[in-house]
């Protein structure tokens, strides 16, 4: 599995939504149940899955579904 | 049912479940446990944890999260949404702000310690009555201490804050222990359990004032766990064991006595004989043992009775089945022979056939199947919450060697040739009393866990039996001994006083029925109600999935039959005829 398709399945599973609300452009505010709670939740489940720290800052400017993926390469993960 | 540690899954896992519960709309159900969880800080990815939790171990539950920091508004408002939901449990998970102000900690001093303190108490005291006018039991957090103190390693010669919180936590678990009205969840225990230190939950308590992370969310889901599962009295009576690789390592048909791996200069063979010591401690608890092994019954039996670490010998088995029919039909067995249910039994074996065999013959029981290092076998055993139970009484002290003389009556029992002459020889003596403090425990432990002998199987804890007797009705408790031993208290009539009695409940352990016991009891009872100018009696036996064999049993004693399960006598009419083998002692006999 490609860590974008393993990105997305648990975004997707977290959220109860398809793959097709996740758009890179999209503001994660505006994709369905992506709210302040469920975002800490990605945020555990995506360390977890990837063995990545992310800080404070971090979170708060990931603004879209991009700068998730582009958050993870930064720390070393390639999304393919 | 395989029963799963609570540290198998991730956060994400948790999740995942919680998704798929809610979406199938099991947690909605009519029948679902409703659990209102309130605090000032992010709970609701807790509840989440908590529901999945307590799925998994048997309980559905819908759980509600209260707005976040809203206690007060919660439990004081008449229309809010607390009281809309109809709870059966309030879980308040507190923080030492919420009792003392978010300054509290500026004025920290040792010389503020018993004002504090009393503050605090008062504050848990006054959300506990209102939150009472809620509806439901409460459940009451006690406050977590902090993992660091400004005192530094001087904390304990200093009495810093986090002194104070283990001497508040103290004075809050004995006044919940004596009121009764709420029931104390130990909050500070779960986060210590999870570990308090961790810097990658500052991120979270900034961003979204989450300040329970998953590891303690988990560990505090264990502990209300234990205490629904003891407040329901759904604890469990019995564990199963097998032998090879569970209670030793190896097998002992092959390896012989002496090649098994059992205490000794063996790291794997010491983690067998701690295993077996916790297993002894819950024997020691009034948990049942008893063993379901693929094995000669003499090689058994060998290593039981000759193995120089064995700690759990045969005294402390109820009953045994060494034998090559399957463990479902063994578990059977075991199950009509001890006289409990398939559903208060667990079974632990360490192969994934036989608690795979078990989980699909019979969904009742609870498999635990062990890990493959034996190391994890006893820190499993002592993170179990399946045997929680409100009180501990001396009759849970004496329950296992009780088993093992019921074994030595049974054997006795076959050397008479009436049954009469085998009652005759058991020397009978049986005890009839009215409920006293020391008493009334036992009771209302009795009225949750008999499900056979229960006539109307009307749950009380011991706070509501205290109500009612203060309000008219009087319980009576009854405890039988005969030459082979003491079987405590065993049974218990629950009566509402008056020229017309009615017997609310009558309920007895099954141990000790088929010996002229129980029409005896209900009769003293009787006798001492018609003392006292009660001139008519009425009874009721309601059928459940579990009592039917016993519901003819007032019909048996000679009360009249009105039909629809109801019964009467006039009491001027009736007499009974004690029989010859009891002896009756007690203020009732």
């Amino acid at each position: 599995m490609s860590n974008t398709t393993k990105l997305a399945g648990i975004i997707t599973g977290i959220l109860g939504v398809t793959e097709k609300e996740l758009r890179d452009d999209r503001k994660v505010g505006e994709i369905p149940n992506w709210d302040s709670f469920n975002n800490l939740q990605i945020i555990t489940s995506v360390e977890e899955a990837f063995g990545v720290h992310f800080t404070t800052d971090e979170i708060i400017n990931a603004a879209t579904y991009g700068d998730v993926k582009r958050l993870l390469e930064k720390h070393g993960v390639k999304m393919d | 049912m395989q029963y799963k540690p609570p540290w198998e899954k991730s956060s994400g896992q948790y999740h995942a479940e919680y998704a798929k519960l809610e979406a199938s709309g099991t947690l909605e159900a009519e029948s679902a446990v409703r659990i209102a969880v309130l605090g000032s800080h992010t709970l609701g990815y807790f509840s989440r944890v908590l529901a999945v939790r307590l799925y998994e171990n048997g309980i559905t539950a819908n759980v509600w999260t209260a707005p976040y920091a809203q206690i007060e508004r919660q439990i004081s408002d008449p229309e809010s949404e607390l009281a809309a939901y109809k709870p059966n449990y309030s879980l308040f998970v507190l923080e030492l702000q919420d009792a003392l102000g978010a300054d509290a900690a500026e004025t920290w001093r040792k010389e503020n310690h018993s004002a504090l303190k009393e503050h605090a108490l008062s504050y848990c005291r006054k959300l506990v009555e209102r939150a009472k006018t809620c509806g439901g039991r409460i459940l009451l957090s006690n406050f977590t201490a902090p993992a660091t103190s400004v005192y530094g390693s001087r904390e304990n010669a200093l009495r810093g804050e986090r002194r104070f919180v283990h001497e508040l936590n103290h004075a809050l678990a004995d006044e919940c222990a004596r009121n009764g009205g709420a029931a104390l969840v130990d909050l500070d225990a779960a986060c210590a359990n999870a570990g308090k230190l961790n810097v990658e939950d500052e991120r979270f308590r900034l961003l979204g004032d989450v300040r329970l992370n998953f590891k303690q969310s988990v560990q505090l889901a264990e502990e209300v766990l234990g205490q629904l599962i003891a407040l329901r009295g759904a604890g469990k009576k019995c564990i199963v064991l097998d032998l090879d690789n569970t209670l030793w390592g190896g097998v002992v048909g092959e390896d012989g006595l002496a090649g098994i791996r059992l205490g000794q200069n063996d790291a794997a063979g010491k983690a067998f004989r701690e295993f077996q010591k916790e297993l002894l401690r819950l024997h020691k608890r009034g948990v049942i043992l008893a063993l379901n092994s693929r094995n000669n019954e003499a090689d058994a039996l060998e290593a039981i009775r000759g193995h120089p670490e064995m700690v759990l010998r045969e005294e402390h088995f109820a009953a045994i089945r060494a034998n090559w029919q399957d463990k479902a039909a063994n578990l059977e067995e075991l199950a009509a022979e001890l006289n409990i249910g398939l559903d208060s039994m667990v079974f632990i074996d360490d192969d994934a056939f036989n608690t795979g065999l078990v989980n699909e013959r019979l969904p009742q029981v609870t498999t635990i199947l062990l890990p493959r290092d034996p190391s994890g076998y006893a820190l499993l055993v002592k993170t179990l919450k399946l045997f929680d139970s409100a009180s501990v009484t001396d009759d849970d002290l004496k329950r296992g060697a009780s088993y093992a003389q019921e074994r030595r009556r049974k054997e006795n029992e076959k050397s008479f040739g009436t049954y009469e002459d085998f009652l005759a020889s058991l020397e009978l003596k049986m005890t009839v009393s009215d409920a006293d403090d020391y008493t009334i425990p036992r009771i209302a432990q009795l009225s949750q866990r008999t499900n056979q002998f229960n006539m109307t199987t009307r749950r009380y804890d011991e706070t509501a039996l205290k109500k009612m007797l203060s309000s008219g009705f009087s319980a009576y408790w009854m405890s039988v001994e005969d030459r082979f031993g003491d079987y405590g208290v065993v049974g218990a009539c629950i009566i509402r006083d008056g020229s017309t009695a009615e017997i609310d409940s009558f309920f007895m352990s099954c141990r000790v029925l088929g010996k002229g016991i129980e029409g005896s009891f209900l009769w003293k009872v009787l006798d001492h109600a018609r003392a006292n100018g009660s001139e008519r009696v009425t009874a009721e036996a309601i059928p459940t999935a579990k009592n039917k064999a016993f519901l003819d049993f007032y019909a048996k004693a000679g009360l009249h039959d009105e039909g629809g399960g109801r019964y009467s006598t006039e009491l001027s009419e009736g007499n009974f005829n004690y029989p010859n083998h009891i002896i009756f002692e007690g203020r009732l006999k």
